[in-house]
């Protein structure tokens, strides 16, 4: 395997890529107790139409997030057993282009790691436990669509994008998971789990040679790369609708504002991209930022205020938001602020210790092992390695983060997401 | 691993130090602690709040986030929360860890610093707290409260607490109530912070690369200036026993059902019989082997989840469960039939030491995460225990099969909340 070192972060990476396609990368943490193995597909809640050998294939919404609950059924019996019966702590995610599924243990790691590789490329489906699985995720979906938070932010996302996937829901509905079949599992099992499209990470203190020769034992032969995917049309910088309003039982009006941002290329431009829109959003209204103490001091946003970047095949955006009695005042003040440091240029001292925090915070995020797992499996399915941030920062300058408020952060590719209590009256 | 340095630092102020070089960050905290109590609750959980917002030498939001992005990005965190019947406020923070600073000018110092000004040397007009830091962190509280019934799965615990220890303490809220934190303004907060850090029994951490002797002086000098009068006592939390078994629904527009089920164990952290509690509880529902998620949700497909918790503190024990309206009354059965069974001392061996073992990785687990582990010192610090998590690990590692039945018999039932759907909804179904 070959050893990649990164002194400033005091980390070490071993990765390698199998014959049959898998990446993998280790991180060994001498001392820890805890070892984290992480196997992901490069596959998730939009992908839903994708090119096999027979062509263009549609799926219904949710088949992702499906497969992740049914990917646990052996045909001996369930894998989340077998693994808590080993005392490890099993679980798994769909995100809207990453399934990942994990477990954390203090003992048997090998055995654990066998298991988890075992389980995740064997499916195993019948029409009984589809059926079954249909009625528990029917709950869960009727339990996310009670979340305000959740709808806060789906409703941003059909308002931002006409065309891009991230529109569909992760979950799908209780409509479209009716229509899937065990048929329908076997063939995106087929179409995205094999090695080429998948990552495995793990992070303990482990032996990073056995990790490989474990996976290469266990994991099937093959040639297949990754699996393309269609992301919709190419989306305008102008979002499908200006604002959504919704009325639900909460106690407060809560909002989010998102500014729809290029696509990022692959590549380490990719990480590139990220970091900057990151301290874009930071230095125009992160909790360090003038207009932030301004809203928060005149109590027209609170402790929930956010922004974060978030990037995605084919998609990018800016997004902030919390509880506010007064949205309309917040956007504006935003957008008010984005345009005096256009104009006036961002503030090089701020700039400078703005990049020194987030170099410091992204470190300090290193210390969840989960989190190390999810950076470098998206990483590695957008060619770059994810630790090279350290470095990446140093060519980061306050010009380009200028140049990036001037190019996405402006009325015209912003949409807004508003969730209000239903007795306005009382509020 | 080593016990962390315990110190005492001052009248009724102890400092706990783990020193490793494992983590990319220093994690510190600050908690004063005294009893959990209506009057005071509400100031409690604003006070930090406050305080947060500025310092005699950093007046501003503005000018504290400077000087924290400065410090490679450091954060610092109000917080509240109660352990039992104690309350315990003040701030968590984490920096990067000195052995990874680029640039050789440690943190440790500045970090200590900047703390005990937060808690010792705040912004005033006049001698008292800023009035308006005081109403707009009132304001945002009051929003916090009133939005706590937004996540239903938290909010139906709250609920559940008031109801089952109506009588208790332990019922308040951590924020407060509406009520008390309406009425909180600069007189009344002045005059009680004043008070708090003269009398409360204060717990200062910090685990990161820096030796215990430099922590110690570090935070000794960053508390100069700190009185000392009368240190209050902390009571404890007290440990009662169900009388009759009482039922409470209520009904919000929801479109799932939720059913808490609350009992009392009588057994806290400092029984001899708390490693068994901690193992008949994974056997019935705190793991994803145990018997609640492998019969109730996964063989009878009757909730999308249930599971159940432990109160280490106060020795209470909550099933948690999510449901359709009309299957909660036999989600309540089924729930009470394994429980059952968990007495009766029916499980195998495999799931015995399934349990075991995921207690076993919680808390030797606890050693990698660092607030983790913070956590679990500061509740070792309240009930005087002075042995870290791996020694617990053995402890769990040493319970048999006879232990954890006989510690399940000490759960018994005190209170069932249901929470339902608007009243049509559930007439058109029935």
């Amino acid at each position: 395997m070959k050893k990649w070192q990164f002194p400033r972060l005091r980390e070490l990476c071993f990765e390698t890529t199998l014959e049959n396609g898998l990446s993998i990368c280790v991180v060994p943490r001498p001392g820890y107790q805890k070892s984290y193995a992480f196997f992901a597909t490069s596959y998730g809640g939009m992908n839903v139409r994708f090119r096999t050998d027979a062509g263009w294939q549609d799926s219904p919404a949710g088949v992702a997030h499906f497969l992740e609950h049914k990917m646990f059924d052996t045909k001996d019996g369930n894998a989340l057993q077998m693994l808590s019966a080993n005392g490890a702590s099993p679980n798994a995610f769909t995100g809207a282009e990453l399934t990942g599924y994990y477990f954390e243990c203090t003992e048997k790691f090998e055995e654990n790691l066998r298991i988890l590789l075992s389980f995740v490329s064997e499916p195993y489906f019948t029409p009984e436990s589809v059926e079954k699985e249909q009625g528990i995720i029917g709950q869960e979906i009727q339990m996310i669509e009670d979340d305000p938070d959740w709808r806060l932010y789906q409703n941003l996302l059909q308002a931002m994008y006409l065309h891009h996937p991230l529109r569909i829901p992760l979950a799908g509905s209780k409509e479209s998971i009716a229509s899937i079949t065990a048929e329908t599992l076997y063939q995106c099992h087929k179409a995205f789990y094999h090695p080429g499209n998948m990552v495995l990470c793990v992070v303990g203190d482990v032996n990073p040679e056995r990790v490989a020769a474990i996976a290469q034992e266990i994991l099937p032969e093959g040639t297949c790369g990754r699996t393309e995917k269609d992301l919709g049309e190419p989306e305008p910088i102008a979002p499908a609708e200006k604002k959504t309003v919704e009325r639900m039982e909460v106690s407060a009006t809560n909002f989010l504002l998102g500014f729809k941002c290029a696509p990022h290329p692959d590549g380490l431009e990719n990480l590139r991209l990220q970091l900057l829109g990151d301290l874009a959003g930071e230095i125009l209204v992160g909790d360090s930022s003038p207009l932030y103490a301004r809203l928060y001091g005149a109590g027209q946003i609170d402790k929930s205020f956010f922004v974060s970047y978030e990037s995605y095949s084919g998609a990018a955006f800016l997004v902030m938001g919390g509880e506010s009695r007064q949205v309309e005042t917040v956007s504006k003040a935003i957008l008010e602020e984005r345009a005096r440091m256009v104009r006036e240029g961002v503030d090089k001292d701020r700039f400078r210790r703005c990049k020194k925090a987030a170099y410091g915070s992204r470190i300090r995020m290193l210390n969840s092992m989960e989190h190390v797992c999810v950076r470098l499996a998206e990483g590695k399915l957008r060619g770059y390695q994810y630790d090279r941030f350290a470095d990446l920062y140093d060519q980061i300058t306050a010009d380009d983060v200028r140049g990036f408020l001037e190019q996405f952060v402006c009325m015209e590719s912003a949409a807004l997401s508003v969730v209000e209590p239903k007795e306005t009256d009382s509020v | 691993m080593e016990l962390p340095k315990r110190v005492k630092l001052m009248p009724g102020v102890f400092l706990t130090a783990v020193q490793t070089r494992k983590f990319k960050s220093s994690y510190w905290s600050i908690r004063l602690l005294t009893p959990l109590s209506e009057e005071t609750a509400a100031m409690n959980a604003v006070l930090p709040r406050v305080l947060r917002r500025g310092t005699a030498s950093c007046p501003d939001q503005e000018q504290l986030a400077a000087v924290l992005d400065e410090m490679y990005g450091g954060a610092i965190e109000p917080l509240v929360g109660k352990r039992g019947e104690v309350h315990c406020f003040g701030f968590v923070a984490s920096f990067l860890d000195d052995a990874l600073v680029p640039d050789e000018t440690p943190l440790l110092d500045q970090a200590a610093s900047l703390l005990g000004d937060l808690l010792l040397r705040p912004v005033t007009r006049n001698g008292r707290l800023k009035s308006d830091y005081v109403d707009s962190e009132r304001e945002n509280l009051l929003a916090e409260i009133r939005s706590q019934i937004n996540d239903k799965r938290s909010y139906v615990q709250l609920r559940m607490t008031e109801e089952m220890c109506a009588q208790e303490p332990y019922r308040l809220n951590r924020l407060g109530s509406l009520e008390r934190a309406q009425k909180i303004n600069v007189s009344r907060l002045n005059r009680h912070y004043q008070e708090v850090l003269s009398t409360a029994r204060i717990e200062v951490y910090y685990c990161g690369s820096a030796a215990a002797e430099q922590v110690e002086q570090a935070w000794r000098e960053a508390l100069l200036g700190l009185p000392r009068y009368q240190v209050q006592e902390l009571t404890g939390t007290t440990l009662c026993q169900p009388e009759t078994v009482r039922q409470v629904t209520e009904r919000l527009e929801v479109t799932q059902g939720k059913l808490v089920m609350g009992f009392r164990t009588g057994t806290d952290l400092t029984s001899v019989r708390y490693p068994a509690l901690m193992v008949a509880n994974a056997l019935f529902g705190g793991t994803s082997n145990s018997k609640l998620f492998l019969q109730v949700r996964e063989r009878l497909s009757l909730c999308y989840y249930v599971n159940s918790s432990l109160d280490k503190f106060k020795g209470l024990l909550f099933v948690q469960a999510g449901a359709e309206f009309a299957q909660l009354e036999q989600v309540q059965a089924e729930i009470l039939t394994q429980l059952e069974q968990v007495q009766a001392g029916a499980f195998s061996e495999e799931e015995l030491q399934a349990a075991k073992r995921a207690l076993i990785r919680t808390y030797r687990g606890e050693l990698d995460v660092p607030n983790q582990l913070e956590d679990f010192w500061l509740g070792q610090n309240l009930a005087g225990l002075r042995f870290g998590p791996d020694d617990l690990a053995a402890l769990v590692a040493d319970v048999d099969a006879q232990q954890a039945a006989e510690a399940a018999n000490l759960i018994r039932l005190d209170t069932v909340y249901r929470l339902l759907g608007p009243m049509q909804g559930e007439e058109e179904t029935t």
